[in-house]
């Protein structure tokens, strides 16, 4: 049972101490999620809120392909991602696996149907009352769907937050992808797993707290633009 | 009376055979004006063609960078260019050469012919007739890698004992290169060799080695280092593993008589390779509801039979690292069935056009020289009293 006291006491140490490995670690694990949350965001918000103000046989389809991919497991993102990443892959001649680059690929795949599936509904949604009100305006299909994001910012804010991080409390496939390369990809996760492997169990504590203190300011900031949104919505 | 003449003159010239063949001529070597540096069994001739023949090992002192796969009878030299040579013929960069390396296997070492060689990577010769030395005035530069990054795939123990934190800095530090280390099992490691995704690996799987080095999947392969691995188990010992007196195959069979649970790796590592081998020998089938498959890492393994009062096999540099944190006791050790050897190889740069032989030819240098024994042999010294590793190449020729 000691071990475990004294685990978290060394842990509450390497926090407060936060030296060149633990913060290089911290700080690679919000680098990559945030790069890929942002191109993630970039590319599905705008996509899926235009396709979601439009009315065309199929919308299901789309909705059910999306919830799909939004289930997918990770380690299945990270095979996929590994092997076409690989060198005899086609995708080999990047000379991408196991590096930073990877994992960012990794990561944005993984989170991509998530936010676009959460952007079309709310397309569907709430964006169709914003899109009326722009038609009587005479706005076109992008102006209209420039028009609706900014309505709808805070929701959307929380969708890109929720796959923030769903990304950075990933694990399986950064590790595939990234290899868990000590000092150039390894990430909290996968350090806690390393040093569960190598029963070194302080390292490993002192992220997992880190992670949990950074996913509760995550959803402490998602809860309060809800209420702020909710507000705005009523 | 004639024919007993006969006969001892048939006799004689049938003993005298073997001799012709190792009267051909010894010569001598010399690079940039000193004397080579060569093992006694390795020692160059004049064949019967004329030819003067030099061990592989005369190459590396010339610049050029050697790797010798003794399954399949294989010479690669690189140097700015790729020879590949056989006892077949010889490939410069891929295309048939008329520059015959004439490669001959003697008593396991490989020779090949010093003319061609020259030939091929620009080396001008002299022959000094008085002293039967064949000279090298001016050697090559030895390649070294432009690609500074290297993918290393290599086993958990390694990883998990912590010496390849140890060690690849220093590497770093020496060579400039990195090594990034992917942590597999021995099988998956290999694998990733005859897949190409690697440039080098570091593995503990003496049978799943020769085969990939039978395929060609690598270009060298060296044993360097070993450590033993040892069946650890509960310290009440209900199969009574203690009384099989360090033998593993009774230990294994006292634990299977007496239906005791064993952990398994089961994940095709080094490690689960020697334990399956060990079973097979014992000629024993585990019973399927007392041995468990962890398929997992070896500290996660340690811990489930820990859990579950059952004996396991680790290698002991884990073992004896994770010490503080398992209850788990020594019960069968120092059986030579239980010797864990571990063995680096340089993958087949035909592989794909991204492997970094040149980097890994290094690393597997480096790992082999004076130094990187040392550093194996140090490290765990000052934490635990005694190496974890100990280093153990012996240049074969």
């Amino acid at each position: 049972m000691d071990y475990i006291a004294r685990g978290f006491i060394d842990a509450i140490g390497i926090i407060l101490r936060f030296d060149g490995t633990f913060a290089d670690i911290v700080l690679r694990s919000l680098f990559v999620s945030f790069s890929a949350t942002i191109i993630a965001s970039m590319i599905a918000v705008p996509l899926f809120m235009f396709l979601g103000l439009k009315e065309f046989r199929g919308e299901s389809v789309v909705s059910r392909l999306l919830n799909t991919f939004m289930s997918m497991p990770s380690v299945i993102v990270g095979l996929l991602v590994m092997l076409f990443l690989a060198r005899r892959g086609p995708l080999g001649y990047l000379n991408l696996l196991y590096s930073v680059g990877a994992m960012i690929v990794a990561q944005t795949v993984l989170i991509f149907p998530l936010i676009s599936a959460m952007t079309y509904e709310l397309a569907k949604q709430s964006g169709r009352s914003v899109k009326r009100l722009a038609q009587t305006l005479g706005a076109g299909g992008i102006h209209t769907a420039t028009l609706a994001i900014r309505e709808l910012k805070e929701f959307l804010f929380i969708y890109v937050i929720t796959a923030f991080s769903r990304a950075i409390s990933e694990v399986g496939a950064v590790m595939m992808v990234g290899g868990n390369i000590t000092g150039h990809t390894n990430v909290m996760t996968t350090t806690i797993s390393k040093y569960n492997s190598m029963g070194e169990y302080e390292l490993a504590i002192s992220l997992g707290i880190i992670l949990l203190l950074l996913s509760s300011v995550i959803n402490w900031i998602a809860y309060s633009f809800k209420e702020k949104g909710l507000k705005y919505g009523s | 009376m004639k024919k007993s003449i006969s006969l001892v003159l048939v006799l004689l010239v049938i003993l005298a055979m073997p001799a012709a063949i190792l009267a051909e001529t010894p010569i001598n070597l010399s690079a940039q004006g000193a004397a080579a540096v060569l093992s006694a069994q390795a020692q160059p001739y004049l064949s019967d063609q004329g030819d003067s023949m030099v061990p592989l090992s005369f190459l590396d002192q010339l610049g050029i960078r050697t790797g010798w796969n003794a399954q399949t009878g294989t010479a690669v030299l690189i140097n700015g260019k790729i020879a590949v040579a056989t006892a077949a013929g010889t490939t410069v960069d891929g295309s048939s050469s008329t520059y015959d390396l004439s490669l001959v296997v003697r008593g396991g070492i490989p020779y090949v012919k010093i003319r061609s060689v020259a030939n091929i990577f620009g080396l001008s010769l002299e022959w000094n007739g008085s002293t039967k030395t064949v000279q090298v005035p001016q050697i090559l530069p030895v390649p070294m890698a432009s690609n500074k990054e290297l993918i290393l795939a290599t086993t958990t123990s390694t990883q998990d004992s912590g010496l390849l934190d140890f060690l690849l800095p220093e590497f770093e530090k020496d060579t400039g290169i990195l090594a990034k280390p992917i942590s597999v099992g021995s099988g998956a490691a290999i694998k990733m060799g005859t897949d190409g995704e690697a440039d080098v690996l570091l593995v503990h799987s003496r049978v799943q080695e020769l085969e990939a080095m039978s395929a060609g999947d690598a270009i060298s392969r060296n044993e360097l280092m070993y450590n033993d691995f040892i069946i650890v188990g509960p310290e009440s010992d209900p199969a009574g593993v203690k009384s099989a007196g360090n033998k593993a195959l009774d230990a294994f069979k006292a634990i299977h008589d007496k239906g005791a649970v064993f952990v398994s790796r089961g994940d095709k590592s080094g490690t689960d390779t020697l334990e399956k081998s060990l079973w097979t020998e014992a000629g024993i089938t585990p019973d399927a509801s007392t041995y468990l498959e962890a398929a997992t890492g070896m500290l996660a393994t340690l811990t489930i039979a820990e859990q579950r009062e059952g004996y396991t096999v680790t290698d002991r540099a884990t073992y004896l690292k994770n010490l503080d944190k398992l209850s788990l006791v020594i019960l069968c050790e120092g059986d030579s069935l239980l010797l864990n050897q571990y063995s680096v190889m340089v993958v087949n740069p035909d592989k794909n056009d991204k492997i970094n032989y040149l980097a890994a030819m290094q690393f597997s240098d480096w790992m082999l020289s004076e130094k990187g024994q040392a550093l194996i042999n140090d490290y765990g010294v000052s934490e635990y009293g005694k190496p974890l590793f100990f280093a153990n190449y012996k240049p074969a020729y």
